[in-house]
């Protein structure tokens, strides 16, 4: 039924043209709105490089001093975030060059374990980025099912008992929020495999 | 996060493959640490106050106001050669005279009786290098942190960086875009994870620089 659709994410883009340029411009303000509008995102990019949370700190705030250094060349006719994007990721590989050759300096038998480069492609990073951005834009009872059924592998069921919620609410829920995360991020796996149809009505 | 147990094939099978391994990552979940944000800010002041074009500018005497980026484009101002001159010299007698390396002692409040510790600033390309040498201060406990601060005479806080001193005998390193001739007391307080980015008020550190 139309009624049960999940109402698609926000998508009212969070960086008005006087924003972008204010931040093309260098101001103050401007710079801390997109510190603020992107520091997690961005970490999520510098994570998704990294693997580490201490580092990836780190290159966020590289990756925001690259950008306000970068600001006056960043075409307002573009979108800011591909270009963030592509800085965090920079920055990040940086950050991990710089982190290996510490380590080369003080260890003999040195390994580098922990401090390994995911490798991460630019396209893996800007997945990462949008997938998290989607999240964020959840209505936070559904991204606290999703946190715990995909990050912490949790059922149904176990997720009813940890929120104490029916089962039946934990199956809505996830529903609604894989709708919205289908709808919003369909753009990044064209040509996917589509859903089963077996499961694809709302409330289970 | 715990992991359970795998989750049950068909609570996922209502989203294509690619969405359901997206959603796996670690980084679409990884909370960022409650600092990054004024960090973030304090590298950018840091890095504003390295740019040495904003100094030059008349009536900016305080790096924290007016803008980042464009402070590197004033060189374009229609600025006589003579007045350019005279500030050149003023900002070299300043950088000479004023901002020498200096120290000071913290010494500890109430809530940190028995700590203290020995501040050395130094001026670098980059900003203000503020080491603290801290004695008798427990390491932060889990869920809280400690943060020094820069206080001016009308009390504006600027955040030079936080840490947990978890590991005894090191140096804290942090850094600071503004002047700590302006901005002359550091104090640290006790944070909590989570409590927001303005000071909490529980100053366990003060001191003043040329009290």
């Amino acid at each position: 039924m139309p009624g049960d659709q999940p109402r698609p994410l926000d998508h009212t883009p969070s960086v008005s043209p006087t924003l972008l340029a204010d931040f093309v411009r260098g101001d103050d303000q401007a710079f801390e709105h997109v510190v603020r509008l992107f520091s997690g995102v961005m970490y999520a990019a510098a994570y998704a490089v990294l693997g580490r949370r201490e580092l990836a700190a780190e290159a966020v705030q590289q990756a925001f001093v690259a950008a306000w250094k970068a600001s006056d060349t960043f075409d307002s006719q573009r979108e800011l975030t591909p270009w963030l994007c592509t800085i965090t990721r920079r920055c990040a590989i940086d950050v991990w060059r710089t982190e290996r050759r510490h380590l080369d300096e003080q260890r003999d038998d040195y390994s580098l374990e922990g401090v390994t480069l995911t490798g991460a492609s630019f396209e893996e990073v800007w997945e990462a980025w949008q997938v998290r951005d989607a999240v964020d834009r959840l209505p936070p009872d559904e991204r606290e099912v999703m946190r715990l059924h995909h990050a912490g592998g949790y059922s149904h069921s176990q997720i009813a008992q940890v929120i104490g919620v029916p089962i039946g609410t934990v199956k809505s829920r996830t529903s609604r929020a894989h709708g919205r995360l289908r709808e919003s991020l369909a753009h990044l796996w064209v040509g996917a495999d589509e859903p089963s149809p077996r499961t694809g009505s709302g409330a289970q | 996060m715990s992991h359970m147990n795998t989750p049950d094939p068909a609570d996922s099978e209502q989203i294509p493959r690619e969405l359901r391994r997206a959603l796996t990552n670690d980084a679409v979940w990884v909370d960022p640490p409650a600092e990054l944000h004024n960090n973030a800010l304090a590298a950018l002041q840091a890095a504003r106050a390295a740019s040495a074009p904003a100094s030059i500018m008349p009536n900016e005497s305080k790096p924290a106001v007016g803008t980042l980026a464009s402070n590197s484009r004033y060189v374009g101002w229609s600025v006589s050669a003579a007045a350019v001159l005279a500030v050149v010299g003023g900002l070299i007698w300043t950088l000479l005279v004023d901002v020498p390396d200096s120290s000071l002692a913290l010494t500890g409040t109430d809530l940190a009786s028995a700590a203290s510790a020995q501040v050395e600033i130094t001026e670098k390309a980059s900003g203000f290098e503020v080491v603290l040498d801290i004695d008798d201060l427990a390491s932060a406990e889990d869920g809280s942190y400690y943060q020094a601060w820069f206080k001016d005479a009308d009390g504006v806080l600027v955040t030079i960086g936080t840490f947990h001193a978890r590991e005894s005998g090191q140096d804290i390193v942090l850094w600071s875009g503004v002047d700590p001739a302006e901005y002359d007391v550091l104090t640290v307080t006790l944070q909590r994870v989570g409590g927001g980015a303005k000071s909490s008020g529980e100053v366990l550190l003060s001191g003043r620089l040329n009290p």
